[in-house]
């Protein structure tokens, strides 16, 4: 989005976007020098700077954003009925497989009493309709997908059992991580990028008390084939059912939410501990005090 | 100057000045990098289109 609204503002991006299908490539392209950061799920980027790669967290790229959906004629009401039941997950490396270990904790049971499946979130919705999995969880829009009708005006089968805010208050899924050599010769670039962010939620949600016209903006013009190449109904439905489901808004790096992620982290034993918070984030982009404001911007040019 | 070997010249400066204009008229080869842009590296940001 800041890309796009730069463009629209400037006249040009100074950032380039480059769209993945997944991300080992990702994490490929940003190891070799081919990607001067990227948005990555937060254990992996944890799990990375823990193997000794030189990347450092700086910023968040949203909060919530996530469901877990089961079919709308399963027998499954509450998390605790999930017992036995198969769940797909998109990595070990997600928070959203660290969520499946908080909400069944918090309800006295264990990642072991469900069946646990990873899959690429793009055959989720797919494997819920067949019945081939009871509960599917990943990023929207994907989750969303399942609810809506879809363009044969066949009807929605998935139900929300769950969103993050209801199990995990504001809820991290990606992170932006930046190459280490980047932060040391072009701080000036990492700041703009950080501050675009920043500005960008602040733009979103400037008016969602009052029509949401921004969030509806978005879903058009991110939802073209530049960006996520979507149905925009599916994201505006994502942006305002309801308006928390996913947030942009509190994003910088703090250190009680990675804690916390830690801990689940070394539970699905995909992170250590070896490297403590400020081992693998960098927070001086979000000084104490900084205030931004939202960008000015109400339409195409 | 015979009249082949004058054709052959003509030719040759003539497909010249056809390229040269194709390179700066469509490719823009000789033309000034906008202001701001000379040095500037790219910034790739990679992301997946999922939240």
């Amino acid at each position: 989005m800041t890309h796009f609204i730069d463009e629209q503002m400037m006249g040009e991006g100074m950032f380039e976007p480059v769209r993945f299908s997944g991300f080992p490539p990702i994490v490929d392209s940003m190891l070799s020098g081919n990607l001067e950061a990227t948005f990555i799920l937060a254990p992996l980027a944890m799990s990375l700077a823990e193997r000794g790669k030189p990347i450092k967290v700086v910023y968040l790229g949203h909060r919530d954003g996530t469901a877990l959906m089961v079919h709308k004629d399963s027998k499954i009401e509450r998390i605790g009925d999930l017992k036995g039941k198969k769940i797909a997950f998109p990595s070990r490396y997600s928070n959203q497989y660290l969520i499946l270990f908080k909400a069944l904790d918090e309800r006295g049971m264990s990642i072991d009493d469900i069946q646990t499946v990873e899959m690429p979130p793009p055959q989720m919705p797919a494997a819920l309709a067949a019945r081939g999995v009871d509960g599917i969880i990943a990023g929207e829009p994907i989750m969303a997908k399942t609810q809506l009708e879809d363009e044969k005006g066949n009807p929605g089968y998935g139900r929300v059992l769950f969103l993050t805010n209801q199990v995990w208050p504001e809820f991290i899924s990606c992170v932006l991580a930046v190459r280490q050599d980047v932060i040391d010769t072009r701080r000036d670039d990492v700041q703009r990028l950080v501050d675009g962010i920043a500005r960008s939620g602040l733009w979103l949600d400037s008016d969602k008390d009052t029509g949401m016209r921004h969030r509806m903006m978005a879903a058009d013009f991110v939802s073209g084939p530049n960006y996520y190449n979507y149905d925009p109904k599916l994201l505006r439905f994502v942006l305002s059912t309801p308006i928390d489901r996913v947030k942009y808004t509190n994003l910088t790096v703090q250190r009680e939410n990675f804690e916390e992620i830690e801990k689940y982290a070394k539970k699905a034993g995909v992170f250590q501990g070896k490297v403590k918070f400020e081992g693998y984030t960098d927070t001086t982009f979000v000084p104490t005090g900084r205030a931004l404001k939202p960008w000015e911007w109400e339409g195409k040019k | 100057m015979t009249f082949g070997r004058a054709v052959l010249i003509g030719a040759v400066a003539w497909v010249s000045l056809i390229t040269g204009l194709h390179a700066a008229l469509n490719w823009g080869v000789f033309d000034s990098p906008p202001a701001g842009r000379e040095a500037r590296a790219p910034f790739r940001v990679g992301y997946l289109p999922v939240t």
